[in-house]
């Protein structure tokens, strides 16, 4: 298995986001999962990694935050998508699908034939 | 968008207080609800309880790690620290009070000082006017050629002549200023005014804020009746109403037309604080007249043109004026000087006085700083180096240092920033009225941002140096080597040196400072002892101007002073009255005259004396002696023959030891009469009191009629009350009468320029010195207090091997006397090097008075010794058991 890898804090709020869009409302620790699977365990999310991005996130206006009541009626802060956010996702993955065509356009060369 | 958003949270984030001890709340719970979650999963994934728990615990990387990345996240992070940083200055300053007393005090009053000084300064001597390219104005004025003193000013046809060298002037103007009463139905008042020749606002490059300026309709004989109101009349009088275009006004004794109103800032301060502009107009015979010289000129040079060129080729203008027309023009010439120096001139001496006095404070209050920031930052040598062992970071403590001094800093200034607005408040009310009439833009003047700047750079600067630099080089060393006790020492050798030297400099700049406001002092008190050539004591004086076609006659004229006098003469307590034309000290008006009899002198060499018009008993009520003959009386009217008195110094120069009485007099303007010298008079000062008295021509009102004269009258009782008398008694005679410039003689001769140059220099000088010498005790406290901190081990062991009191006050005394003597004699040599910039303002004592700097000297020393004392004192007390048990 490859090495466990750091995140970008950029990298990381476009997952948080992707999360958000496909699972709907989510607390951290729902957030955290889902981004390890989806990572195939390669991603280690540390509290002081994820919830310092929740807090942009939400200060950003990409995603709200509010409390309620989980599976096992214990409180728990939950986190959504917002319309901005949704935007924002759809603009970051764009942004993101042109920057890896373009980056493979150039990793495809070959070095001329002597 | 999102990204402002972002930061507007943040920065509301850093006022968190409640909702941010609530949101920890919630962030807490997060985390915790989160962790819990995770040691749930491990444990369905077979770890026991606590271990599910610590490795929950590991993944989460820190649950306070992870608290305080999201705080961060919700404020600014460095604003906190900031705040943090200040609260913490704050308190430590708390803890040394005197310390911080002391030393805001000192920048404030550094701070405060120097920029009010120079706030006015700047006002008077560096503020541009506010004319259109000033450095182009000049002044012309007529003199007899090659004595640049005997100038005067221009009469009409030699301004017309002037204006003929288009290539040197763009524009050659003229004013008269002159003292006009305005009336309305309360009453006469008194007001200073100009009569300006057509062009003359033009010329400045100076429209009217309102209505119209004058124009070539303006420019005929007799004037048109129209005026031109300044901004402040215009403010007082009609209450700022835009609406007076056109109203009337009534002007001695005539109607004039409201023409227009100067804008706010504008002043010609050569015309006095001029509140009413008039045209210029004479009959056409004075604007004929070429020896009647009332047009004080002012010129504006083209482009390209120097004033020696001006002058030079206006000196060839006078020689072919002389030769076409001897008898008024022979032997005269001209003077061109830049109109700023006739504006700064006689000012400004005493202005650079005080700039160099402010300038000493400065340097005081910054080494009084200097050296109290740098003994505090020693003695926190130690606690800097234990908080470094404790592992705080020597970015941290830097950091802390440079907020406390920010804060110390921060607090001198606005204090000294409030310092400043109140103190040019303080200059500029305090000033004597006669210097805002010379330079109206003194009223101008406000704290100048520019000097508040440099100051508060200087100043906070040397505290930041001072303070810093030293805690630096300490936190360097290694924090053994500064908590070795027996360390201190060697530690501080080099800043003790350079406090010490402060100190002695402080001493020496003091030393300055004191001895120039004693010589000044000095100047002024011989100054006042001269005998001006009356009896001032007990004496009133009140000005009264007759005006208006009422009194345009010169019988109505001595009618009325006549009849005032007799009033006057009838006051309970009176014992002798008079009138005159001008009171002594006051200058002006001059004639010129022979001895009939003698051959005529040639015109450029005509002697003058200064002519004056008496009524009453003038000379008995100011005791002038009457050295021979007469003095003038009620028989010297229209029907006596022409009679004059004279002075003795004037009755010396011609007559030598013969009487001067019954040699005949005539005078240029007059020469159809001869006049007998009936009287010799003691002298009397009429220009400057510090100058000798000049040739002076009395004759009586009854001969020469006056519509201005001051009324004199000695009382047995209050002279202030007298003069409240008098003016009723003006206005019983003519209520439309305006009084003006009325006080005791005393009060008069206080007013005058000899004595405010003088007077008001001097008080800020003591101002200063005081200020110095304090500051000047407290550095030699410091250091001495200081120094004993430091010997206390020494002086213990000393005391314990059996040293007298005595001795250890020999020995703390000692120390306070090498760096208090060493400031003496610095400060002594460059006293004695400063003073000779004061040269001109002594009167009476030079600059080498040996009384002076000894007393000065001797000052210093027992300040000295009284600063050393005190801390003497307490080293004497040590308990040498106390003080040699360690720290």
């Amino acid at each position: 298995m490859a090495e466990k890898r750091d995140i970008q804090q950029g990298t990381l709020t476009l997952m948080i986001l992707k999360t958000l869009d496909v699972m709907g409302r989510l607390h951290g620790y729902g957030i955290a999962r889902r981004i390890e699977d989806t990572s195939r365990g390669q991603l280690e999310l540390n509290y002081g990694t994820l919830y310092p991005a929740l807090l942009k996130l939400e200060q950003e206006g990409f995603i709200k935050a509010e409390w309620g009541m989980s599976d096992n009626n214990r409180r728990a802060r939950f986190y959504a998508l917002t319309p901005a956010g949704r935007r924002q996702l759809e603009r970051e993955t764009r942004e993101w699908n042109r920057t890896a065509d373009l980056m493979a356009a150039f990793l495809i060369q070959r070095r001329p034939a002597t | 968008m999102s990204r402002l958003r972002a930061a507007a949270l943040r920065v509301a984030g850093i006022f968190g207080g409640r909702r941010a001890a609530a949101a920890d709340a919630d962030l807490r719970e997060e985390l915790a609800y989160h962790l819990e979650l995770a040691t749930a999963e491990n444990m369905r994934n077979g770890m026991s309880p606590s271990e599910a728990r610590r490795q929950a615990l590991l993944a989460s990387g820190g649950l306070t790690i992870a608290a305080e990345a999201v705080r961060e996240q919700r404020g600014l992070p460095w604003v906190d620290t900031l705040v943090g940083d200040v609260r913490y200055a704050v308190r430590t300053l708390r803890r040394s009070p005197t310390f911080t007393v002391v030393a805001v005090l000192t920048l404030a009053l550094g701070i405060g000082a120097n920029t009010a000084i120079f706030s006015v300064v700047n006002a008077v001597l560096f503020r541009p006017l506010p004319y259109v390219r000033p450095d182009r104005l000049v002044n012309i004025w007529e003199t007899r050629r090659g004595e640049v003193a005997t100038r005067s000013g221009a009469s009409y046809p030699d301004l017309l002549d002037w204006r003929r060298e288009r290539s040197l002037f763009a524009a050659l103007e003229g004013y008269d200023e002159t003292n006009l009463t305005v009336s309305d139905a309360d009453g006469g008042a008194m007001v200073r005014g100009a009569r300006v020749t057509a062009g003359f606002f033009a010329m400045l490059g100076v429209a009217p804020r309102y209505g119209r300026s004058f124009d070539r309709n303006d420019d005929v004989s007799g004037g048109t009746p129209t005026v031109i109101l300044s901004h402040g009349f215009w403010t007082r009088q009609f209450a700022a109403d835009p609406a007076v275009i056109g109203k009337t006004l009534r002007v001695d004794g005539s109607l004039l037309e409201i023409r227009g109103v100067l804008p706010p800032k504008f002043n010609f301060p050569p015309a006095g604080d001029a509140d009413l502009w008039m045209p210029a107009g004479r009959s056409d015979a004075v604007r004929a007249q070429r020896s009647n010289r009332w047009l004080n000129v002012v010129g504006r040079l083209r482009d390209g043109v120097t004033v020696e060129q001006a002058r030079d080729r206006l000196n060839d203008v006078m020689r072919v004026l002389a030769s076409e027309y001897p008898e008024t023009n022979d032997g005269r010439g001209a003077v061109v000087t830049p109109l700023r120096d006739e504006i700064t001139a006689g000012v400004e001496q005493p202005l650079l006085v005080l700039f160099g006095a402010v300038g000493i404070v400065l340097l005081i209050a910054c080494a009084n700083v200097a050296s109290l920031v740098l003994t505090r930052s020693i003695e926190r040598g130690r606690e800097l180096a234990i908080r470094s062992a404790l592992g705080a970071a020597r970015a941290r403590i830097v950091r802390q240092l440079v907020t406390e001094s920010l804060v110390l800093a921060l607090a001198g200034a606005i204090l000294g920033t409030w310092l400043a607005v109140g103190g040019v408040h303080l200059l500029v009310n305090a000033m004597p009225p006669g210097m805002f009439e010379r330079i109206p833009s003194l009223r101008n003047a406000s704290v100048d941002l520019t000097a508040l700047v440099f100051t508060l750079v200087v100043t906070i600067g040397t505290g930041l140096v001072f303070g810093f630099a030293p805690a630096l080089l300490m936190s360097r060393r290694s924090a053994a080597e500064l908590l070795r006790s027996g360390s201190r020492a060697g530690v501080g050798k080099a800043q003790r040196r350079l406090r010490d030297a402060l100190v002695t400099a402080e001493i020496a700049l003091t030393l300055v400072l004191l001895v120039g406001a004693t010589l000044m002092g000095h100047s002024l008190i011989a100054l006042l002892r001269v005998d001006p050539g009356f009896a001032a004591e007990r004496v009133a004086t009140v000005r009264v101007a007759l005006a208006g076609p009422v009194y345009a006659d010169g019988a109505r004229q001595q009618r009325f002073f006549e009849e005032l006098l007799e009033r006057v003469r009838a006051l309970p307590g009176v014992e002798g009255s008079g009138a005159i034309s001008n009171l002594p000290l006051q200058g002006g008006g001059s004639g010129a005259f022979r001895i009939d009899g003698a051959p005529p002198p040639p015109a450029g060499a005509r002697p003058e004396a200064t002519m004056r018009s008496v009524a009453g008993d003038y000379f008995s009520a100011l005791r002038i002696p009457v050295t021979q003959g007469r003095p003038l009386g009620t028989r010297d009217d229209h029907t006596g023959a022409y009679a004059v008195v004279i002075n003795s110094s004037l009755a010396r120069r011609l007559f030598g030891a013969r009487s001067a009485v019954g040699e005949r007099l005539r005078f240029f303007e007059r020469s159809d009469s001869a006049w007998t010298i009936v009287g010799v008079v003691g002298d009397v000062k009429t220009g400057r009191l510090d100058q000798p008295a000049v040739p002076t021509i009395y004759s009586s009102h009854l001969q020469l009629p006056e519509n201005r004269m001051s009324i004199v009258a000695r009382t047995s009782g209050d002279p202030a009350s007298l003069v409240a008398a008098i003016r009723h008694e003006v206005h019983e005679v003519d209520p439309s009468v305006a009084v003006f410039s009325s006080g005791t003689m005393n009060e008069q001769i206080a007013r005058s320029p000899a004595v405010y140059a003088r007077r008001y220099p001097l008080v800020l000088l003591g101002a200063f010195a005081v200020t110095a010498l304090l500051l000047a005790i407290s550095g030699v406290y410091g250091v001495i207090a200081y120094a004993v901190t430091q010997r206390a081990r020494e002086i213990a062991i000393r005391i314990a091997l059996g040293a007298g009191a005595r001795d250890v006050l020999a020995l703390v005394m000692a120390a306070g006397f090498r760096v208090v003597g060493a400031g003496i004699v610095i400060g002594t040599v460059t006293a004695f090097l400063a003073a000779r910039t004061l040269s001109s303002l002594l009167y009476g004592v030079t600059v080498a008075d040996r009384t002076t700097y000894g007393a000065a000297a001797l000052l210093l020393m027992v300040v000295g010794a009284i600063a050393s004392y005190l801390p003497a004192r307490r080293a004497m007390r040590l308990d040498p058991a106390i003080a040699l048990r360690g720290e």
